[in-house]
């Protein structure tokens, strides 16, 4: 063995579970178990006096102290209201989500005695601008490097034909996860990887699967005891149902029935819960998984992908043996249940490794053609070359990593990603009514640039307010209520500039999904300055009282 | 849907509310941690993520004090109201246990308990109580449909009643109608289960809506592929909404719920039975208030059957209701006492033995009854000359008898008397009209044919008549009126175009349509002269919004005038104007707040003025900046007045102001201006040169005098030098006087006497060039 590159680890931060992968010396991915030699770790915090600890323990901790453990906080990312307060002090969901990353890391460095530093974050196809950026700030409070944030779904399909390199195929990926619902239509091809369109519900999990069993309960508790009570009201009696309605919920998955006891207030209930039972209380939640699957076929089938080859199903909720029947009966395909758990990890080590080699080739390249690798980034550096250049550098680089060449040569392979949302800004139409129009489309290709023109409204205007607006719809002009800002630039002109002068705007949103804006003055072509601003990231002073903390606070 | 009260959702204070923002701040944050622990709860997260979304919203209204004032007096408010509906809840209690004759005090413990109230609050509801009597109201098909559905067998009963057609009943009712009660809820469909009952109660409260079928806009009453459409629809909708806010996230979780429930109708009947039992939710209230002792007694159960049968049950079906429910809950329903049983059975054979008696007995007799009454009636008839009360008769007698060959006849004759009545009200109804034709009042004919013709519908055998004539006034109506409209070429414009449009649209089928609308066209010149000129004079006097309806109005005459995009032109620099002066309005108040503050008033119009340079009311903005100034000088002038009359009372025996910004000198007569030209023009041309300070004194008008002049510079002297001095400015200046030479050094020059205002009595004119400056105060005459 070699000379070695850079490790890049890849960290599935998930809404229930967290799990991290590395690629080992023989070019397969690997998920590192944690210090309980566990594959995935339960994404709950016990605050517990100075020290944090997440879990298991933590999780099991929920049951005796439940004001002092969250769970669940991704669905909270990108809520700027969202705050957990213990000993006085408040924490944002950045923050939390940043002590599940540190765990799952400083595992993976016992076991592996290797420090982890650079890191690929998956999150969920669906997240938006500020839940992105959220994902990206926890890594960076937890004192990582973050590489990229990639989507969970695109990280499942590289795992997928990793394993198992195909020609032409294309790919439903059904993530069903902890708390966030993601159906992606993929594209492989022998040297790339293109996600043709996405869709999917952060809202929709198995935890509402969860909170349907818990309801029940609750309602046979009543109606055995006669106590009318909420007796969820009791944090101790809530978290006990919480975790009963979990386990059954996987004992399900297996057999017919399961019994479930309940005890609040001195009494004890016994129920049998029936598979038939439940399923009939989360039918609703089945069917929207469905219905968005089907909006997304159809979407799919505008950018002409009109049938599939594999449908894959991820996520450990999508365990339960209803959804691969309903599938079946709704899409007549068999779907494959492929390592639910490990799968987004391990599709975000191997992209990491890819970047890692891309450097480790881009260096090599730009060795030999002497171009200077500070001004290009390496994936330009490796587009610009000429065929041969590029293999004696892959073959040159594999003998001193000791990786084989196809592996070397895999790692070339394109990932292009699509927009999970539209894009655009707020205009008033001829009616002085306001509205926005879209930029960027979803579902196209990134990186995408996009621009529009806009005029200055008087002489000497000092500055230009632009609000950003997500939205879901594929239209280029959409009602100001279908929309949500996710920030506002603000334009700062140089002064002296007449009135009704074209400034060009331009969006950039990369392959991470980040959001970029440029803006030109037409009379001179000057760039201006843009800055966005927004509230829904963790920023300012919290921010970095979060980062000093991180310093000092010991995780377990 | 009203947003949740602040006070009240922060459980602050109210009376007195609590006023300390960082108090607020603190409840604030503390509820902010509870609300993101719920975030993840599972019943209560959608409701707490709704409440993390409103907290934006309630530190804007909290930290600030007017807003956070309003919102406390709303809090007041509504705690009353909540109260007021407390204890409403809480007389119905008391009513149930009233009923055994008297409440014990454990009782009333237990309901003050219950209701989070005190002991004292409940007993004076219960002395509230006993002097009130009951008001029986008779609500039927509406307590009926609180059911979610009514029975075939119930709206028959409704009917027979009410005297009213089945048919129209059916039409009122708005929800389901079964055959029977057999396919309705306690024999029929499953239910719902609770828990996910529960759940989309909870989250229609989140989005405010009643039921799924108010969810979908849609009536209860839709088929299946109507809400299976809908559902769709409303889930494109919410795909389309990015804001995943809490009224999204229940939205969605609603949809995936219609998805399922109207899937077939199986699962929407489940629903429906769910929805109907759900309105009994009340009355299973009541009977746990009647159960808090674990068993019902016999006179409560009394009151809660009583209650169950304005929930729209049998007395029957609301014993059995009540008995199932207390079986559920394991409570005793105590029997009444043996001896009342007793004399119900007792009753009960009585009446028994009295049926089979009578049973054949009355047949017989009843044949011949009926024809001796039959024959009466007819005598009676025979005698009744008023029609109506003859109809009566036999009218009674049929709904008096059983139906039988007796009541065949006697219906046969109302139907002869209905007819008879007919004809001669018809008759009656053309002698009258023809008597209004021949007066002239052919409206008032064709009202009273109109009339007729709708309270006996078409079908009436005099409708083809009718008809007839109704077409021949209408003919003559038409004329009548065209020849009016032809004498109206005096009227003004507007009047007269209105008028042809009003025939227009009353007679369609005129003969003269063609005449009319020639006539609109005609006027056209006209009409667009006078739309311009009153437009023009409306947009002068600022009433845009009466300029634009005569714009309109014209436009709707005249749609495919050549000048219709001038017109709309001016209506939209109308609606600029609008839109511009209701800002101007706006910024006027806020200036008018500002006052005294002229500078800040002053800054407001300015304001405007930059960042609407176009605005048309500008001018009037300008108009405002010059009005303050004028205002603000006016002011300073005043109080500089007020400042020298102060200052001149030390000197009251020599000088006396005698009119504004006059004052006399009683020892010489001479009448002074009270301010100088410094006072007046201020620093920069305040201190003027000679031919200045002529010109200042020609155009002076103080006081309403216009024959001020200099004074000469004995007069200043002895104004200034002798006591009681007039007061000298600060630091004292020099003053024109009248006294002026000519000199010669390095060519001509004019050369002025001055006088110094310093109050002492030493001291003489200076001389100066006419060229330099000083300060001039005016005398007369």
């Amino acid at each position: 063995m070699g000379k070695k590159i850079k490790r890049i680890f890849g960290i599935d931060l998930g809404t229930t579970n967290s799990s991290i992968a590395y690629v080992d010396d023989y070019g397969k991915a690997v998920i590192i178990p944690n210090s309980e030699n566990q594959r995935v770790t339960p994404s709950v915090v016990f605050f517990d006096g100075g020290t944090i600890v997440v879990g298991d323990v933590a999780k099991e901790s929920a049951k005796l102290y439940p004001n002092e453990v969250v769970s669940f906080v991704k669905r909270a990312v990108g809520e700027p209201d969202f705050l957990f307060e213990y000993d006085s002090q408040i924490y944002h969901a950045e923050e939390i989500s940043s002590f599940v990353l540190r765990k799952v890391a400083q595992d993976a460095e016992q076991n592996l005695g290797e420090k982890v530093q650079d890191v690929v974050i998956t999150c969920p196809a669906y997240f938006g601008i500020n839940e992105r950026e959220a994902t990206r700030k926890a890594g960076e409070i937890a004192g990582f490097n973050v590489r990229q944030i990639i989507n969970e779904p695109t990280a499942a399909a590289i795992a997928y034909c990793a394993e198992d390199p195909l020609d032409k195929h294309t790919v439903l990926v059904y993530d069903l996860g902890g708390g966030t619902f993601d159906i992606t239509m993929i594209a492989i091809d022998s040297d790339t990887i293109e996600v043709v369109c996405t869709g999917g519900d952060h809202n929709l999990g198995g935890k509402d699967w969860d909170d349907r069993v818990v309801n029940y309960l609750v309602q046979e508790f009543q109606k055995q005891t006669g106590i009318d009570d909420d007796i969820l009201e009791d944090p101790d009696t809530c978290q006990d149902l919480q975790i009963s309605a979990e386990r059954a919920k996987k004992i399900l998955t297996q057999r017919k029935k399961t019994p479930i006891s309940i005890t609040h207030g001195g009494q004890r209930v016994k129920i049998e819960l029936q598979r038939d039972k439940f399923e009939e209380l989360t039918q609703d939640l089945l069917e929207r998984t469905v219905n968005f699957t089907k909006e997304m076929l159809s979407a799919g089938a505008k950018k002409g992908h009109t049938t599939f080859d594999d449908f894959i199903l991820v996520g450990g909720s999508s365990r339960m043996p209803q959804i691969a029947r309903r599938i079946q009966q709704e899409f007549g395909v068999e779907p494959k249940v492929y390592d639910p758990d490990g799968v987004v990890a391990k599709g975000a080590a191997i992209y990491g490794w890819k970047l890692a080699l891309n450097d480790g080739l881009a260096q090599k390249i730009s060795e030999k053609q002497g171009i200077n690798i500070a001004d290009q980034s390496a994936d330009e550096i490796i587009e610009l070359s000429p065929e041969m250049v590029i293999k004696d550098a892959a073959q040159e680089l594999a003998r001193e990593t000791g990786y084989t060449l196809p592996a070397v040569e895999r790692s070339m392979v394109k990932v292009k990603d699509v927009a999970s949302k539209s894009f655009g800004v707020v205009v008033r139409d001829q009616g002085d009514e306001e509205m926005v129009y879209n930029l960027i489309m979803r579902n196209t290709s990134v990186p995408v640039d996009a621009s529009k023109t806009f005029y200055t409204a008087v002489a000497n205007q000092e500055t230009v307010l632009i609000r950003i607006m997500e939205n879901e719809v594929s239209e280029k002009t959409v009602g100001l209520g279908y929309t949500m800002e996710i920030g506002t630039a603000v334009l700062k002109l140089p002064p002296g500039l007449p009135a009704d002068l074209p400034i060009e705007i331009t969006f950039r949103l990369d392959n991470e999904g980040r959001l970029k804006i440029t803006a030109v003055e037409s009379a001179e072509s000057r760039k201006v300055d843009v800055t966005i601003e927004t509230n829904s990231v963790i920023h300012g002073t919290a921010l970095e009282e979060a980062m000093a903390r991180s310093q000092s606070i010991v995780v377990y | 849907m009203e947003r949740e009260n602040f006070y009240l959702l922060l459980d602050l204070p109210i009376d007195p509310p609590e006023e300390n923002a960082e108090n607020i701040q603190r409840a604030i944050t503390a509820w902010q941690a509870k609300w993101s622990r719920y975030r993840n709860h599972p019943t209560k997260s959608l409701e707490a993520k709704q409440y993390i979304g409103m907290i934006p919203e309630i530190r804007r209204v909290m930290l600030d004090p007017d807003l956070r004032r309003q919102e406390a007096t709303r809090a007041a408010k509504e705690s009353h109201r909540q109260l007021a509906q407390k204890f409403a809840e809480i007389d119905r209690h008391i009513d149930i246990r009233m009923s055994k004759g008297y409440v014990t005090d454990e009782e009333l413990f237990k309901l003050a308990k219950l209701h989070q109230v005190s002991l004292a609050d409940v007993r004076e509801r219960l002395q509230q109580k006993q002097q009130r009597k009951f008001a029986e109201i008779d609500k039927a098909l509406a307590v009926r449909m609180r059911k979610g559905y009514v029975t075939e067998g119930e709206l028959e009963k409704i009917a027979r009643r009410y005297a009213v057609g089945i048919a129209d009943i059916r039409k009122r009712v708005k929800g389901t109608i079964r055959r029977t009660e057999t396919d309705s809820a306690q024999q029929g469909a499953r239910t719902l289960e609770k828990s996910i009952e529960k759940l989309i109660t909870g989250n229609l409260k989140i989005v405010g809506k009643a039921s799924l079928y108010d969810f979908l806009e849609i009536p209860p009453s839709a088929t299946i592929a109507e809400l299976q459409e809908k559902t769709r629809q409303k889930e494109e909708q919410l795909l389309k909404t990015t804001t995943k806010d809490a009224l999204a996230t229940a939205s969605t979780i609603l949809v995936g719920q219609c998805t399922t429930l109207f899937k077939n109708e199986e699962n929407r009947r489940s629903y429906d039975v769910s929805r109907a039992q759900s309105y009994l939710q009340e009355l299973n209230s009541d009977i746990d208030v009647a159960g808090l002792d674990g068993k019902i007694r016999a006179e409560y159960l009394e009151v809660l059957v009583k209650r169950a049968i304005d929930f729209g049950m049998d007395a029957e079906e609301a014993r059995e209701y009540i008995q199932n429910y207390c079986r559920q809950k394991n409570w005793r329903i105590e029997k009444p006492a043996k001896r009342r049983s007793f004399l119900i059975a007792a009753a009960a054979v009585f009446v028994l033995l009295a049926a089979a008696g009578g049973y054949w007995g009355r047949r017989y007799v009843k044949a011949r009854r009926l024809e001796h009454e039959y024959q009466q009636l007819t005598v009676q008839a025979a005698a009744q000359p008023d029609l109506v009360k003859r109809q009566r008769l036999f009218q009674d007698f049929i709904s008096s008898h059983a139906s039988g060959a007796y009541t065949q006849k006697a219906r046969a004759q109302v139907a002869s008397i209905t007819s008879t009545i007919r004809e001669q009200g018809f008759r009656k109804l053309v002698a009258r009209a023809e008597h209004l034709e021949k007066a002239g009042q052919i409206d008032s004919a064709l009202a009273l044919y109109r009339k007729y013709l709708q309270a006996h519908s078409r079908r009436s055998p005099y409708a083809g008549r009718l008809t007839a004539r109704i077409r021949k006034l209408k003919r003559m109506a038409d004329e009548r009126d065209f020849t009016s409209l032809q004498a109206m070429i005096d009227t003004p414009v507007y009047e007269r175009v209105g008028r042809y449009l009003d025939y227009l649209k009353q007679n369609p089928a005129s003969s003269h349509r063609q005449t009319v609308l020639g006539m609109i066209q005609a006027a056209r010149e006209e009409y667009y002269l006078h739309l311009i000129r009153d437009c023009k004079r409306l947009d002068r006097s600022e009433q845009w919004e009466s300029a634009k309806s005569l714009i309109q109005d014209f436009l709707k005459v005249y749609p495919d005038d050549s000048r219709r995009v001038d017109l709309t032109e001016m209506l939209s620099t109308f609606d600029t104007k609008i839109r511009d002066n209701r800002m101007f309005e706006a910024l006027k108040k806020r200036a008018d707040q500002l006052l005294p503050d002229f500078k800040a008033a002053r800054q407001v119009y300015s304001d405007y003025l930059l960042s609407y340079p176009d605005s048309t009311a500008r001018a009037k903005a300008q108009a405002m900046l010059h009005a303050l100034d004028l205002r603000r000088e006016a002011a300073r002038l005043e109080a500089l007045r007020r400042e020298m009359q102060n200052r001149l009372t030390v000197a009251k025996r020599r000088f006396a102001v005698v009119q504004k910004g006059v004052v006399q000198d009683k020892s010489t007569g001479l009448m002074w201006c009270l301010l100088d030209s410094q006072q007046v023009l201020q620093k920069a041309s305040g201190c003027m040169n000679y031919a200045a300070a002529r010109r200042y004194i020609k155009s002076l008008k103080t006081g309403g005098f216009s024959d001020w002049r200099l004074p000469t510079a004995a007069e200043l002297t002895a104004l200034y030098k002798k006591r009681p001095f007039f007061p000298s400015g600060d630091p004292p200046s020099w003053y024109w006087s009248a006294d002026s030479y000519a000199r010669y050094a390095d060519g001509w020059s004019k050369i002025v006497d001055v006088v110094s205002s310093r109050n002492v009595q030493k001291g003489a004119a200076r001389e100066i060039d006419s060229r330099d400056c000083a300060v001039v105060r005016a005398v007369r005459p």
